[in-house]
């Protein structure tokens, strides 16, 4: 009921609230149907909030908190054990082969669900998720199975001298499972979305395939893309529990960060452990940062219903 | 295409298989007996318990952030939002030992808790609160954008025909939001009986009592009881399955039952 | 009940919603709020149910002072435009909701329930729905079913919103007729909100035209339709043609000549002025007095015909009907209007 013209309209006749007596219900603020009393919603907010505090703030205050217990200079001291930055360069390295292997896939499988229709689509999206619904544990117990010394390709892999488990690629190999789902499942929805109308329409003007994805493609779901990317970083980056069971724990040469950081905590290096961590946290502070800024500016290029 | 079915193959299908022929290759009564041992059993049984039960506080109070964020305005909502997806985005070995840190007899809260007499840190209720901080966002987010649809003409027509406020709420807008909390509940439980990095820590680890399935997996592996570990993954593995098909079926359900009026 | 309304208004910030609207509705009667969308009609309804409060103004109900209570506390039915069942209720658990969710002492008990909802689903016509979800049922009967849920806690007074808005044409026009023998059969004292003219003048015992948070006109449909009070009235309602005149003395001049007119109402001050005139008021003949004019169009639509003038000293086309049998005069030919009824206001 809000017309421009109204503006126009009321000071030609403004109301006399002293004629027929200012609306009091009695003393009482009147309150729509559908509100509930100030009372009532300080007293919801109030809970909400310290809810919130209490089991999400808390634990993110105090890594940074017990991280800096010990003044500057013990958070400094943390950097220079060689294992942490050999931990630190690990952890990069995971993610530089985990996130554009996925990257790519992701692209590709998106494509083609989005794209083709075939038998086994159905089939296909649910194995997908189903990094997401397997522990981390679990994911890295499988990568056992298949490529340790007693597993099904144990023999091949020591006959010709790779060692995956309890070495670095068995690190990325759990890394990019548990990361797989990420990129595609932001993307298959908005490409489903989009269809094929552009494409099809720069088909006709001649484009080649390849250019067709650069130019049209890409373009359309870069937001997308982005928040995939970002999510999946921050996933591959903070992997514990499937890692943890691949990586055999090798100080400086096969622990990620979050496994360097179970070391110190666990040899009462609360300083260093926190310190590390503290990397970390601000990575997910980020990423936060980021996608919340890409949710607000971009809401409608993101696929709705993220799931994680 | 093929690049697609080829990487799909070899990241999930290949090692998911050869957990089931591993599995399989148990044979019954030899799984039987590794799926008895007392110390599986009481570990499963922990991870079940402490899951539903944090899954199941999460939904009254994961329904309360989802209505304050939704439906008030105040200072500070916008932050308090992103921060739901925290535990999303913090690397579950950090949520571990700040949540350790915090709640053990010598942190802020743990110290509070143990003037009460109450030990959380190196319990299974120190297990629960950290199973709380993972599975959260999972109830706030699914129950976030069903909440931002209801249409306030019900919360209207519920005033119109005589209904106080919390009557119409909880008659005329709970029963819309009940399949997202189900759904909801139901991954917030999925997550819960996997986690490993934000529980360990806290748990303290002490068999039978604090100490939680996917634990269970790492030591029998550590200890190269690949057979140990293959039953109890293939259990906590056929659980998950049956938590994705309980979720499609309560969300196929909805869709029929509120289907567009 | 009656309804009596004096000095609402609601304002938005400063956008005044409703402006200083006075209306009675006298027992039983159904009456329709019209106007183009953001005229305050809907506020209006709202208000009248207390889903909104009013920032000054008195409203009585029955004789009893409406304003500072709730909207629970009014006992109101109101029917929203999109109904706003409840999608997890079969139909009789809707209709039986408002008993329901009664305080114990005034509830009744469950067998009174089942008669009541049994009774209102035979009363909208439809027995043996009550199991029913509403995602099972169609436009039409959803509507019905939203005003047997109304009904159902016996409400002092019926206020529906748009009740036809969201229907098909024919359901449109069906469920028009059945609501007006359904009034005259329960009683029940109805406003409901309209933008559309044709169902406001079919259905309504009186109806009460809106513009801009204001009342241009409340009337009969037939004092609405042939006796507009405002050029707003003239414009929205019906179709007329708008001459610009000089007015003297009350009279309406055109190129120095009067334009004569059987009956002429409206407020009209001396200067300039417009003369609105309805098709089927003017008359034409190849002679005599009256206003000349030259035919510039002609064309037939369905059982009528309809011709268009250009009367000399204006550019304004004014049009007449007729009935199709009679020959259709050639086009530049000249004419004498004769007009039946107009309505003459100052600019």
């Amino acid at each position: 009921m809000s017309d421009a013209s109204f503006a126009l309209e009321a000071p030609e006749k403004p109301a006399a609230p002293s004629a027929t007596g200012q609306l009091t219900l009695g003393g009482r603020k009147p309150r729509l149907p559908t509100e509930e009393s100030p009372a009532v919603r300080r007293t919801l907010i109030g809970v909400a909030v310290g809810f919130l505090l209490l089991f999400l703030l808390a634990p993110l205050i105090t890594v940074f908190s017990e991280a800096l217990r010990h003044g500057l200079g013990a958070f400094l001291e943390a950097f220079a054990d060689p294992d942490g930055w050999a931990a630190i360069r690990l952890t990069l390295l995971v993610a530089a082969i985990a996130v554009p292997c996925n990257l790519v896939f992701g692209v590709a499988a998106a494509w083609a669900i989005a794209k083709f229709e075939f038998r086994g689509k159905a089939f296909l999206i649910t194995l997908i998720d189903l990094p997401f619904s397997v522990s981390p544990v679990v994911a890295g117990l499988i990568y056992v199975l298949l490529y340790a010394d007693h597993g099904l390709f144990g023999p091949l892999l020591k006959e010709a001298h790779i060692r995956v488990i309890f070495a670095i690629p068995g690190v990325v190999m759990a890394t990019i499972f548990v990361t797989f789902p990420f990129i595609a499942r932001e993307l298959i929805p908005l490409m489903e979305e989009l269809g094929n109308t552009d494409e099809e329409a720069a088909l006709t003007l001649g484009a080649s395939p390849w250019r067709i994805f650069w130019t049209v493609t890409l373009p359309n779901t870069k937001w997308a893309l982005l928040y995939g990317v970002l999510l999946c970083n921050a996933r591959a980056m903070g992997e514990f529990g499937a890692v943890s069971v691949v990586s055999g724990h090798i100080r400086g040469l096969t622990t990620t960060m979050p496994l360097h950081i179970e070391i110190l905590y666990n040899e009462y290096q609360f300083t260093a452990a926190f310190a590390v961590a503290s990397l970390l946290a601000s990575l997910a502070l980020v990423t936060l940062g980021i996608k919340s800024y890409l949710e607000h500016k971009y809401a409608g290029e993101l696929a709705a219903g993220h799931r994680h | 295409m093929a690049f697609t079915l080829a990487y799909l193959f070899a990241i999930v299908l290949l090692p998911i298989g050869a957990l089931v022929v591993k599995a399989s290759s148990l044979g019954f009564s030899e799984f039987v007996t590794l799926a008895g041992d007392p110390r599986t059993l009481a570990a499963l049984r922990l991870s079940f318990l402490t899951s539903m039960a944090a899954a199941a506080f999460n939904v009254p109070f994961g329904l309360l952030v989802a209505w304050v964020l939704v439906r008030y305005d105040f200072p500070g909502r916008k932050l308090l939002d992103a921060m739901i997806d925290l535990p999303f985005a913090l690397p579950t070995a950090v949520a571990g030992i700040a949540l350790t840190a915090l709640y053990a007899p010598n942190g802020y809260i743990g110290a509070l808790a143990a003037k009460a007499g109450i030990k959380i840190a190196f319990t299974p209720f120190g297990v629960f609160v950290a199973l709380v901080f993972v599975g959260m966002p999972f109830i706030v987010r699914t129950v976030q954008p069903v909440l931002a649809e209801v249409d306030r003409e019900i919360e209207e027509a519920a005033a119109t025909l005589g209904a106080g406020r919390l009557r119409a709420v909880i008659s005329v807008v709970l029963p819309i939001l009940v399949p997202s909390l189900l759904t909801g509940y139901a991954l917030s439980l999925a997550r819960a009986i996997g986690e490993y990095g934000s529980v360990i820590f806290i748990a303290g680890n002490i068999p039978y009592v604090s100490e939680i399935a996917p634990l269970l997996i790492v030591i029998k592996l550590e200890e190269y009881d690949y057979a140990g570990a293959t039953a109890v993954a293939a259990l906590m593995l056929a659980i998950s399955f049956a938590m994705l098909l309980a979720i499609n079926l309560i969300q196929a359900f909805a869709r029929r039952r509120y289907g567009r009026v | 009940m009656d309804l009596i309304i004096t000095g609402l208004t609601r304002q938005f910030g400063t956008n005044a919603a409703l402006d200083g609207i006075d209306l009675s509705v006298a027992s039983g009667e159904l009456v329709a709020l019209l106007g183009p969308s953001g005229s305050g009609k809907t506020t209006l309804l709202r208000l009248i149910a207390g889903l909104d409060f009013p920032t000054t103004g008195h409203l009585f109900i029955g004789g009893e002072d409406a304003v500072d209570k709730t909207v629970q506390e009014r006992n109101i039915g109101f029917v929203f435009q999109h109904y706003a069942l409840f999608k997890h209720l079969t139909v009789a658990d809707n209709i039986a909701y408002g008993l329901r969710v009664r305080p114990r002492a005034l509830r009744p008990d469950e067998k009174a329930i089942k008669d009541k909802v049994e009774e209102l689903l035979a009363l909208i016509q439809l027995p043996g729905h009550g199991g029913r979800y509403p995602s099972q049922l169609s436009g039409g009967q959803r509507q019905r079913v939203a005003l047997a849920r109304a009904l159902a806690v016996e409400p002092r007074l019926l206020l529906l919103d748009e009740p036809f808005g969201a229907l098909d044409a024919k359901v449109r026009k069906e469920l028009r007729v059945w609501l007006r023998e359904f009034h005259d059969r329960t009683g029940h004292t109805t406003l409901f909100v309209t933008h559309d003219q044709e169902e406001a003048l079919d259905l309504a015992d009186r109806v009460v035209v809106m513009s801009k948070g204001r009342i241009e006109q409340v009337g009969t449909p037939e004092s609405i339709y042939d006796a507009p009070q405002t050029p707003f009235v003239f414009e929205f309602i019906g179709e007329s043609a708008r001459l610009p005149v000089e007015i003297s003395g009350g009279k309406p001049y055109l190129g120095g000549q009067e334009v004569v007119a059987a009956t002429l109402y409206g407020q009209a001050r001396d200067g300039l002025g417009h003369l609105y005139v309805r098709p089927e008021n003017v008359a034409y003949r190849p002679d005599g007095d009256g206003l000349w004019a030259t035919v510039v169009s002609q064309h037939r639509s369905g059982s009528s015909r309809r011709i268009g003038f250009r009367a000399d000293h204006t550019d304004t086309i004014i049009e007449a009907v007729t009935s199709a049998d009679r020959d259709a005069p050639r086009v530049g030919s000249r004419a004498a209007l004769e007009i039946r009824s107009a309505g003459l206001f100052a600019v």
